[in-house]
């Protein structure tokens, strides 16, 4: 997959992303979004922190939106993939 | 369980001969209806198919037979008579070693041409008194049988072996008779010595790799070593899902802190509870290998945390198949090298369904934890003769 992305709008604060490994965000998508830090550009790896959860429960609120499921400080993402997950990084 | 002293844990390990698929050595285990052990070892003569097809038929009479409580000679003789004979090396084309354990830790060894098995007491060989009965004559030979009664006891551990392991390095400058049975017992009294309370899992792999070698690595024969080790039971605790009552939260917690042994929880929300009750955090490690259950997490004070509905469905699959039918060192195989290295299994289920999990929009089929887990104890039991428990909660 190619994702486009500019990182020069990239301001270099530190980001946590993460990941929820629960069964249904596992298999709608989850896992593969455990190897987010490699669709990173190397010299800004750093400056994002990729942590995987337990299931975060958003999956048992259908008014949540669907799974997988990602928060990015905090900030629940449903329907996630990379392309998502790094816009909101750079959106901030 | 013998009884309420010891388990006896059983494994057995094995290499096939060069170049061939299936093993000519059969290893069976089983259990009679008056709680009795039985173990069969049978070696076919020759090595491939033939000799499996072989090897098994006269490993499931012999089982079969002493079951039932047949007289051990009739059984014996009916058992070689069944057998054809090699014309050309006038020898019955399979040989057997049948034992029978009974809840008070009495052995009864019967042997029909394997080599003779090995008894270890306090980590040091001890010989068996035998008798050689005979039972009759074929067309090329006169038929004997040896036959051994004792009582095991708290740290005892009986070897059998096939001659894939006394006659591995056969032709070697150092080893032109084969490896033989006294280095044998020399190399598994020096194992004891180092590591006294060696799994009855690990000192097969031990002997069979060490045959392996005297064979430089083409073994010649089939090559069999199976363990039974009169031991402390080692103790598993699994914990799965919440339970339906919220106030029974603080009993899985207890069950936990509390438990003599070791413990896997197994379900993201099950974990989530404990760490919260336990005040413990719950950590995902990212470092697991990809694979297609969810990686493993680390808590203190518990060694295993997994997903739960997955990796539960591929720990049956690993148990069914065998630990060598999947080599990714994931949650899964993890959970299930755990479970099998353990002879006493506590599962605590908790009773509520997610309903998630029967979203029709899944791509994939989801069963109940609780039919998945009777099933995992069914495998356990039966195939791997371990004792299981389960409590709902």
């Amino acid at each position: 997959m190619v994702v486009n992305v500019n990182y020069e709008e990239i301001i270099m604060k530190e980001t946590v992303v993460t990941i929820c490994s629960g069964t249904l965000c596992y298999v709608m998508g989850g896992a593969a979004l455990l190897s987010l830090k490699d669709h990173i550009r190397e010299d800004l790896r750093d400056s994002v922190i990729v942590k995987a959860s337990p299931c975060l429960g958003y999956c048992k609120d259908p008014a949540q939106g669907k799974p997988p499921f990602v928060e990015v400080n905090g900030e629940k993402i449903a329907q996630a993939d990379v392309s998502a997950i790094l816009s909101k990084i750079i959106r901030g | 369980m013998i009884n309420n002293s010891y388990f006896l844990e059983i494994e057995y390990n094995q290499f096939y001969k060069y170049r061939n698929n299936v093993p000519g050595d059969v290893f069976m285990t089983s259990r009679s209806d008056d709680a009795k052990i039985i173990t069969v070892l049978s070696d076919g003569l020759g090595s491939g198919i033939k000799a499996n097809v072989l090897a098994t038929l006269s490993a499931t009479m012999a089982s079969q037979f002493i079951k039932r409580n047949i007289d051990i000679c009739k059984s014996a003789r009916i058992i070689i008579d069944t057998l054809p004979v090699c014309n050309v090396r006038k020898i019955g084309y399979s040989t057997f070693t049948v034992s029978s354990i009974d809840n008070n830790g009495h052995v009864r060894v019967i042997e029909y041409d394997n080599p003779p098995f090995l008894l270890f007491k306090n980590n040091v060989y001890t010989p068996v008194d035998c008798e050689n009965i005979k039972i009759g004559s074929s067309e090329y030979k006169e038929d004997s049988i040896n036959y051994y009664s004792f009582n095991t006891e708290f740290g005892d551990r009986i070897i059998f072996m096939s001659d894939g392991v006394t006659q591995s390095g056969m032709g070697k400058d150092s080893t032109p008779l084969g490896w033989g049975t006294t280095e044998c017992i020399k190399y598994i009294e020096n194992i004891l010595q180092t590591d006294p309370e060696i799994s009855a899992r690990q000192l097969s792999k031990k002997i069979v790799s060490k045959s392996l070698q005297n064979d430089d690595h083409f073994p010649h024969d089939d090559i069999t070593c199976a363990v039974l080790y009169c031991r402390q039971p080692r103790k598993l605790l699994v914990v799965t899902g919440p339970s339906i009552k919220e106030e029974n939260d603080v009993i899985m917690k207890e069950a936990v802190a509390a438990f003599p042994g070791k413990k896997i929880i197994c379900g993201g929300t099950t974990a989530k509870i404990i760490s919260r009750e336990l005040n413990v955090p719950v950590e995902v490690n990212l470092c697991s290998p990809r694979s297609d259950v969810p990686p493993e997490a680390f808590m203190e004070g518990v060694d295993l945390v997994t997903e739960g509905i997955l990796t539960l469905c591929k720990v049956t699959r690993i148990l069914e198949n065998g630990l060598e039918s999947d080599y990714i060192y994931d949650a899964a195989y993890k959970m299930a090298v755990l479970l099998l290295d353990s002879d006493s299994i506590h599962f605590i289920v908790g009773t509520k369904i997610n309903e998630v999990h029967q979203d029709p929009n899944m791509p994939i089929e989801i069963e109940i934890r609780r039919n998945i887990i009777r099933k995992i104890m069914v495998i356990l039991e039966e195939k791997y003769l371990k004792k299981t428990e389960l409590q709902f909660i």
